[in-house]
């Protein structure tokens, strides 16, 4: 039993893809879900975490943490839904929030652009010209989403086990292929490959907590014994290791915070 | 019956999955062989030819246009050897020499950076550091010369049917996997695809033989009949060698030779002559469509009655189908669903009235290329067929021209 996350371009057909292969595989299916359930546990607008996920960082954006906020909100919840396995994800970042998981087969769909343009006229209604002037332009900002948050291109192959071309009418092809690909493969959920997933799903949750207090914050963790590294300023060190303390020992599974900081030059008075 | 191109970085286990995939499918296996062979037929070391591919052509190149050449002949070499189909080819670029066969099975390997840095170290015994600086160097090299002689980037996925990512995946997965996927019919070769891998071949054989000419030769092959485009000098200074020694005597298969002034306004891209069917019940368009359209070079005829459109579509392929989309009878999605299920590279284009635009949505997710509204203007009508045309151009006929290999 494993876990599939889908990645794909805008009017790639794969959500079509993903459905059809967590069908044949009895998962579930989940893409929009996760935004919804992000939005009501943590109280914010789904159009909100959806522009954070979506959109590319703007370069005047004065709040340039709000977007790792809610992205850190939707890993949180995306994580625990990925955790009870026999899931197709398909949506942006499922494969960077689990790049680690052995059990997770990450699979990129691509269509040729000609296809693409078709799509979009098909459900949009408009000219050849602006439906290939939007699709560029949604590349783009996924690209440079993708830099920003995580450094990495969503092109870069090595992000994904499979790349798979999606030409005309093969859908079903694909979708057999990834069946086919998560069976043989070494994708069977071990205890220790669920144990990564659970100490992941954990850091995320500590993270997602945290996040509110210090943005630039990473964690890690494994057993309930869990790194906490960030940037602080000397002088308000003590302070911020105890509020992390407090805040992450309410954590349900944590035995331990580990807070590691480098010390940072305080904004100018 | 299929072909598969294998595409690597250097040490990235992609001579060994084609190998194994070759043994379990009994395909024949080919990379450094294709070299020797071109190097045989065409005088030259080997090593030229192994320098000719792995360095990017750079400035110097253009003034010694050697490189050109080399690739040109790998260029023919290759395609020879993939016409024998049951062929896995792993190496240099054979997926841009036949990235318009159908029959093809266009697989990238992409092997951990780290597991690539141990073979590096184990193989060369060298230091970690030299071995991350030296395939940084060589996927560079091979970036830059792809993107210079094709203008494309091999990390793009859209140029691969599949890309696997050795990591949880190992080597034995991915042969599984493009075993598989080679299974499936879409990669069998069909007198169609096969006939384009011969014309290809044979255009590129002849291209080897005029890479030295100045100024350069457009090389067109269509089921043995060879079509040389130049400019006015080069098609006299063609033709006085072709009365010296003929073309035909030195590369097999050519059943025809035709060579052919390139219109001084048009740029190779888009030269083109392409058969196109009209069909509307309209006399009036049929005949200002095809009086525009003949003005432009293409070859046209017009039916007025779709019900004869539809005995000429069984007998004959086309390039391009335009039809009416309100008919009497039979309807424009008919002769479309006609048109597509006779042949798989004609592009159909249907015109369509305010009142059945919806018909020409259903058309576009039917296999339709495009559609045209009424009332519209002959440029855009031109505009339309330019871009079929491309579309078109990307598969058939099998060209070489002179600005790629």
């Amino acid at each position: 039993m494993s876990i599939i996350t889908i990645s794909r371009g805008t009017y790639s057909r794969g959500k079509e893809v993903a459905e059809k292969v967590a069908q044949k595989l009895g998962y579930e299916c989940i893409s929009q879900e996760v935004i919804a359930a992000a939005s009501e546990e943590f109280n914010i607008p789904e159009t909100e975490l959806a522009s954070a996920i979506h959109d590319a960082p703007s370069i005047s954006n004065r709040f340039v943490y709000g977007q790792e906020k809610y992205v850190a909100y939707i890993q949180k919840v995306l994580l625990h839904h990925l955790q009870k396995d026999h899931v197709v994800y398909h949506g942006p970042a499922g494969h960077f929030f689990v790049k680690d998981i052995p059990h997770v087969l990450k699979v990129r769909v691509v269509t040729a652009l000609e296809d693409r343009i078709r799509l979009v006229r098909e459900q949009a209604g408009i000219s050849r010209k602006e439906a290939s002037k939007l699709i560029r332009k949604l590349d783009e900002q996924r690209k440079k989403w993708s830099q920003q948050l995580f450094g990495v291109s969503t092109w870069e192959p090595r992000l994904y086990d499979l790349v798979v071309n999606i030409k005309k009418n093969s859908v079903d092809e694909a979708v057999d292929f990834i069946c086919h690909t998560v069976a043989i493969g070494d994708f069977q959920t071990t205890p220790e490959s669920q144990k990564a997933m659970d100490d992941l799903v954990l850091s995320a949750d500590i993270k997602a907590a945290l996040i509110d207090i210090k943005p630039d914050i990473e964690v890690t963790g494994t057993d309930g014994v869990i790194h906490v590294t960030t940037t602080v300023p000397e002088s308000q060190e003590e302070e911020l290791i105890h509020k992390i303390d407090e805040i992450g020992k309410g954590i349900q599974g944590v035995k331990e915070i580990k807070v590691h900081t480098f010390s940072s030059v305080p904004y100018g008075d | 019956m299929a072909v598969i191109t294998i595409s690597r970085g250097s040490f990235s286990h992609g001579k060994e999955i084609a190998e194994k995939v070759a043994q379990r499918l009994g395909y024949d296996c080919i990379s450094r062989e294709v070299l020797i062979e071109a190097s045989r037929e065409f005088n030259i070391p080997e090593i030229k030819l192994y320098e000719a591919i792995q360095e990017p052509a750079n400035i110097m190149s253009r003034i010694f246009t050697g490189k050109d050449k080399y690739i040109a002949y790998i260029q023919s070499a290759v395609l020879k050897s993939l016409m024998k189909d049951n062929v896995v080819y792993h190496g240099f670029a054979g997926h841009f020499f036949v990235r318009d066969i159908p029959h093809v099975l266009k697989v990238r390997i992409v092997a951990d950076m780290e597991d690539r840095i141990s073979i590096m170290m184990e193989r060369n015994g060298a230091s970690r550091k030299e071995a991350i600086r030296f395939i940084q160097k060589l996927d560079g090299q091979r970036n830059k010369w792809s993107r210079q002689l094709y203008g494309i980037d091999t990390s793009d996925p859209n140029l691969y049917d599949l890309v696997i990512h050795l990591d949880t995946i190992t080597i034995n997965d991915a042969v599984d996997i493009i075993c598989k996927k080679v299974g499936l019919k879409r990669f069998q070769a069909t007198s169609y695809s096969q006939q384009k891998m011969e014309d290809l071949s044979l255009a590129a054989d002849v291209k080897a033989q005029l890479v030295d000419f100045k100024p350069a030769v457009q090389v067109k092959a269509q089921k043995g009949s060879v079509k040389l485009l130049a400019n006015e000098s080069a098609v006299r200074k063609l033709k006085i060698q072709e009365e010296r020694r003929s073309l035909k005597q030195i590369v097999p298969g050519i059943k025809e030779l035709q060579i052919d002034t390139l219109p001084t306004t048009s740029t190779p891209d888009n030269y083109l002559c392409l058969e196109v069917l009209i069909v509307d019940d309209e006399p009036i368009v049929c005949e200002r469509l095809k009086a525009f359209l003949e003005g432009d070079g293409h070859r046209i005829e017009t039916s007025t009655d779709p019900v004869e459109a539809m005995r000429r579509l069984e007998s004959k392929e086309y390039d391009i189908v335009i039809s009416d989309i309100r008919m009497e009878v039979i309807d424009g999605i008919q002769i479309m669903e006609k048109v597509l299920q006779k042949s798989n590279h004609t592009k159909v284009i249907m015109i369509t009235g305010y009142a059945t635009l919806d018909l020409a949505r259903e058309a576009l997710t039917k296999g339709a290329f495009d559609f045209i509204a009424k009332p519209f203007k002959m440029k855009d009508i031109r505009k339309t067929i330019k871009r079929a045309a491309e579309s078109i151009e990307q598969n058939e006929p099998a060209s070489v021209n002179a600005a790629g290999v």
